[in-house]
């Protein structure tokens, strides 16, 4: 049985124990009875909680071990955008060269 | 003049192209990012039904038989952790979603990174040069060459960004394959606590008064309460319908590394998120 699947028989489980007519039942017996039945339910939503946080906690780990690449990726992207930065301020720098040289040739062509 | 107004058109298609292929990049990086702010919302949901649902099992454990500080705990402290799971998972989505968010950045750039560390060496004699013009106190005249950077960079960008994507494609995919299993299980547990809090509140809130001896004292209140636990299991089946959509995501992330996305591919997407929005949304308004 997978982990999957003992998940979901242990859903349907507590579905049923604690669906409203069984605990209708469970009310009319004896306290002790009613004592054990309640700590048996609390175990069994337990375990599924256990099972549900394993799962992501697999999850997490899974996601934690590709970290380190998105974080490189997030690096390179921060200084290609620098980079681009860097560029528009050399675009503006350099079309500002090119025209003002353009009017010093033509002040000195004329 | 005709060998010209040839370069011309093939040069505006080449424009053209880039600049679509570009909106795609940026399409796709917005797709990621609304991907990972639905995700987000559906995290948060999972730990508020999880708590909820135990709220409703430690009730009817406590109505079946008197409780203690321990089988409080026992119950409890599962909440503790799924909650700090939780805190883990969003951190590393709001991580993903920061990465599409600078993609996006990138996209929409007008200019080259490539073209940046290329012209980054000639950056200070350029200042240089333009400080002694300056000097001559010429008028400026950049208007052509504002232009032609424009064309240059459009492709560049569609270099850095396609770099990015080569490097990074197999971690991306490979995280959006864990997430899917992630939004999986997430959506599994939802709907289990769902239907634990709703069929739990049922008894308590409705059924209970609805077959007491003493008269239900606010109808308007009893009324309520049964539309809001009735109406509570659909949204949490739609969400693992909305699942889907991250699968498709993927997809749409190697069509893109394929240079096969269209458009109408994207927009389904979205929809698909804003779904898994509004649901998440809706469950989360749920009483």
């Amino acid at each position: 049985m997978t982990r999957d699947e003992v998940l979901k028989e242990l859903r349907d489980l507590e579905k049923q124990v604690r669906g409203a007519d069984m605990i209708q039942f469970v009310k009319q017996q004896a306290v002790g009875l009613r004592g054990q039945f309640a700590a048996d339910l609390a175990t069994l939503s337990a375990s599924i909680g256990a099972i549900e946080n394993a799962q992501l906690a697999d999850i997490a780990s899974r996601l934690g071990k590709l970290s380190g690449a998105l974080k490189a990726g997030i690096k390179d992207l921060h200084d290609s955008l620098d980079a681009v930065d860097r560029t528009v301020a050399i675009f503006t720098a350099l079309g500002t060269v090119v025209g003002l040289a353009a009017k010093a040739a033509g002040l000195a062509a004329g | 003049m005709r060998v010209s107004s040839a370069f011309g058109m093939v040069a505006l298609c080449l424009i053209v192209a880039g600049c679509e292929t570009q909106k795609q990049y940026a399409s796709l990086a917005d797709l990621g990012s609304a991907y990972a702010s639905a995700l987000d919302r559906v995290l948060v949901l999972a730990g508020t039904a999880s708590v909820d649902a135990t709220s409703e099992r430690l009730l009817q454990d406590r109505d079946i038989a008197p409780q203690t500080a321990a089988s409080y705990q026992k119950l409890s402290d599962i909440d503790v952790k799924r909650l700090a799971l939780i805190d883990d998972l969003r951190k590393h989505v709001q991580f993903l979603g920061a990465y599409f968010g600078l993609l996006k950045q990138l996209a929409a750039s007008d200019a080259p990174a490539q073209s940046g560390k290329t012209l980054e060496g000639t950056a200070s004699s350029v200042t240089m040069l333009g400080k002694r013009l300056r000097k001559n106190d010429l008028a400026l005249g950049t208007d052509v060459f504002t232009t032609l950077s424009k064309i240059a960079v459009s492709g560049a960008v569609h270099g850095a960004l396609k770099t990015e994507l080569t490097l990074r494609g197999d971690t991306i995919r490979t995280e959006l394959n864990t997430e899917e299993v992630l939004l999986a299980a997430l959506s599994g547990d939802i709907e289990h606590a769902m239907a634990t809090t709703r069929e739990i509140r049922e008894a308590r809130s409705v059924i209970g008064p609805f077959i007491a001896a003493e008269p239900i004292k606010n109808y308007d209140e009893w009324i309520a309460s049964r539309k809001a636990v009735l109406n509570m299991n659909s949204p949490a089946v739609e969400l693992a319908a909305a699942s889907t959509a991250l699968g498709k995501l993927r997809e749409t992330f190697e069509e893109l590394m394929g240079g096969k996305l269209d458009d109408d591919q994207i927009r389904a997407l979205e929809g698909d998120f804003q779904t898994m929005t509004a649901v998440a949304d809706t469950v989360k308004k749920c009483p």
